[in-house]
């Protein structure tokens, strides 16, 4: 008996850009981490009050997004807020530690082995997709190689140990933060505006059918 | 009901972004930072794990794990089993290490013997060697992750059932190339598709692997992708 083949058709579906909300989760978590860790402001016992917001905004929103950046066909997307959102989940859980009483860190500007470890790997992921960023995107490349530096930065600071490093680490978390919130913007303001592409859309139809609710 | 009209059947083919980068990262990262600190590059034995567990169990398990249920997707046999079980193991290495910071398990030195930790060795490294094996016919760098994991598995295994330091020593250096070659894989195939062409060589062998010999030279055009360019994420790559 021959066998039947079927047909195939690419079927291309269009979402939202999820790095606008992969930016806005990161860019909050940044900055809010990012002063807090270059001395700006706060005590050491601050980390129990502002971990639960890493934990849903820099972790679980980000991690959102990556996901969906999947079916967006974001390669940097996903890897990039995949990345940031697993170290915020990861630094929330520490930080719940700490909160429990269950395990101590490190005070600010003291050597901190592992998170500096973590900071190495972290700047070499941020690099590698800044570089694959690079090919569509001016403000994302900048902000995730803003990031990478900084995670460098961080590393040194934290394995020397250095305050001062440390200290700068954390302004260029803030700068990262705010390249952020800037490409997430420009992303969805040029989007609304409908200045950028021409979607496919029957504007009398149900969400998703048409752009918007 | 079949009135008896000839029924046809349609194929939809959706396509997604190459989900093996982020787990291959989550697994250079995590594997890179518990092995370099196994073989004492860094830290101390007891006290270094309270404050390194916590983003492996997140970046090595849950971020591979989610990265190996899209590679289901993305139509990668070796991906959906094997990124995700790598990333099962992170998350289960994390809930052992969570157990013993909140102090209601005690884990043994490196000297001793713990045959129940051991164990989790001899699927990971089966299922690795066979992916393996598998990853023979797509690309060299991938082949060379899994090998050098999967024999380094079997290593670490041998070491924590005999509480052998140096054993697992050897499994920790073969884990730390196994590392380097998951970085270099994951941004492979991540540069190829955001530039659209190779960026780093996809270490083929002609006539053994799938891909033409082409695909070693920078520059070269593999993917030819559907895209509505004017459109949304999804109708077109987005960044």
């Amino acid at each position: 008996m021959a066998m039947y083949r079927p047909e195939a058709r690419i079927m291309l579906q269009p979402i939202a850009a999820p790095s606008v909300l992969g930016n806005f989760a990161l860019g909050s978590a940044l900055i809010i981490y990012g002063s807090w860790f270059a001395g700006g402001w706060g005590t050491e016992q601050d980390v129990s009050s502002f971990f639960p917001f890493l934990l849903f905004f820099g972790g679980l929103g980000q991690l959102a997004a990556a996901l969906w950046a999947y079916r967006a066909r974001g390669a940097a997307t996903a890897a990039f807020h995949g990345s940031w959102a697993a170290f915020w989940l990861g630094m929330s859980l520490m930080f719940l530690l700490v909160t429990t009483h269950s395990i101590t860190t490190p005070a600010r500007g003291d050597a901190w082995q592992s998170l500096g470890q973590w900071m190495i790997y972290m700047a070499v992921v941020s690099l590698t997709t800044a570089f694959a960023a690079l090919a569509h995107s001016g403000p994302t490349f900048l902000t995730q190689a803003t990031l990478a530096v900084g995670a460098a930065i961080a590393a040194a600071g934290l394995l020397a140990p250095s305050m001062s490093a440390q200290h700068v680490a954390g302004w260029f978390f803030v700068a990262a933060g705010t390249l952020a919130f800037f490409a997430g913007a420009s992303l969805m303001l040029g989007a609304v505006s409908g200045k950028v592409g021409e979607p496919v859309q029957f504007a009398h139809g149900d969400p998703g059918v048409k752009v918007g609710q | 009901m079949n009135d008896g009209t000839a029924m046809k059947a349609e194929v939809f083919l959706t396509p997604v972004a190459p989900p093996a980068t982020l787990g291959l990262f989550g697994f250079f990262a995590s594997t890179m930072v518990v092995s370099t600190w196994l073989l004492g590059w860094w830290g101390s034995p007891t006290g270094s794990p309270p404050t390194m567990f916590e983003i492996a169990a997140m970046f090595g398990g849950v971020a591979q794990f989610a990265a190996g249920l899209w590679s289901f997707k993305a139509r990668d046999y070796i991906g959906s089993a094997l990124l995700t079980m790598w990333g099962g193991y992170w998350m289960a290495w994390g809930l052992l290490e969570l157990l013993a910071a909140l102090k209601v398990v005690k884990i043994p030195p490196l000297d001793v013997a713990q045959p129940g930790f051991a164990v989790w060795f001899i699927p990971l490294a089966l299922f690795t060697s066979w992916g393996a094996i598998a990853a023979l016919r797509e690309n060299l760098p991938l082949f060379l992750v899994l090998a050098t994991v999967g024999s380094g598995s079997a290593f670490v295994c041998a070491g924590f059932w005999a509480g052998s330091p140096t054993w697992i020593k050897v499994g920790a250096w073969l884990f730390v190339f196994g590392a380097c070659f998951a970085w270099y894989t994951g941004a492979m195939v991540l540069l190829e598709y955001a530039w659209g062409r190779v960026v780093l060589p996809l270490g083929v062998i002609p006539g053994l692997m799938k891909l033409p010999a082409s695909a070693n030279r920078p520059g070269t055009v593999l993917s030819n992708p559907m895209e509505y360019l004017a459109g949304q994420p999804g109708a077109r790559r987005a960044t």
